[in-house]
């Protein structure tokens, strides 16, 4: 005679009997020049909220107004001369392997790391959006990020 | 190209809410359907790109009235 098993046997052992679940199709991933396309809004976004902080901060005194003459000048105005060049090179129709390289090209010679790195604390602290949406722009081209 | 995009071409650049929500109706269709022409995707990189450059020109007036004066 065969004993049943003990109810938290057998509750352990059903337990194990999971419902099989429907395999999921993995989500394509979005064409590259999407992507920048995507990621130089958020930059175009992310500037006048860094200059209307900046210019409040020379306002307030914790900034000094050289300071803000600089990062305005030299980090918000070459982003977004950037933004502008890559929009137009994303527009041009070119294939994606060529406007990867016009982008990188863009990217080197925009020079915002040494502006970045020169300005007081504080205002890298208000920069640093806008300084990540560059580093997300470098990064889809392959491109050198700031630190 | 095709007929639609070359017909469309001119209204996305202008920004037209309408057309511009049908491209972003195009990006949802990209990852639903990955077989997207090379005419889609560019069709919806020029929706995408059409508000910036207003955009940044804005930036570098606020910034270029705001600079000091020699």
């Amino acid at each position: 005679m065969t004993r049943a098993l003990p109810l938290p046997i057998l509750a352990l052992l059903l337990s194990g009997c999971a419902t099989p679940t429907a395999p999921t199709t993995p989500q394509a991933p979005t064409a590259p020049q999407i992507k920048l396309a995507q990621d130089v809004t958020v930059l175009r976004n992310a500037l006048p909220v860094a200059l209307t902080a900046l210019q409040a901060a020379r306002s307030a005194g914790s900034i000094p107004a050289d300071a803000v003459t600089v990062a305005e000048s030299k980090v918000l105005v070459p982003l977004a001369q950037l933004g502008k060049t890559i929009d137009a090179e994303l527009v041009s129709g070119h294939d994606w392997p060529t406007q990867k390289a016009a982008v990188l090209t863009v990217i080197a010679k925009a020079g915002i790391s040494a502006a970045a790195a020169n300005l007081p604390a504080q205002a890298q602290v208000i920069l640093a959006a806008v300084l990540g949406s560059y580093n997300t722009i470098a990064a889809s081209v392959g491109g050198p990020q700031l630190p | 190209m095709s007929p639609l995009l070359i017909a469309l071409l001119p209204l996305i650049q202008q920004g037209i809410p309408e057309v511009v929500g049908l491209i972003k109706s195009l990006m949802g269709l990209k990852k639903k359907y990955p077989a997207l022409t090379d005419e889609q995707i560019h069709a919806v990189v020029v929706a995408a790109t059409a508000e910036n450059e207003a955009g940044f020109d804005d930036l570098m007036a606020r910034i270029a009235a705001d600079q000091p004066k020699p």
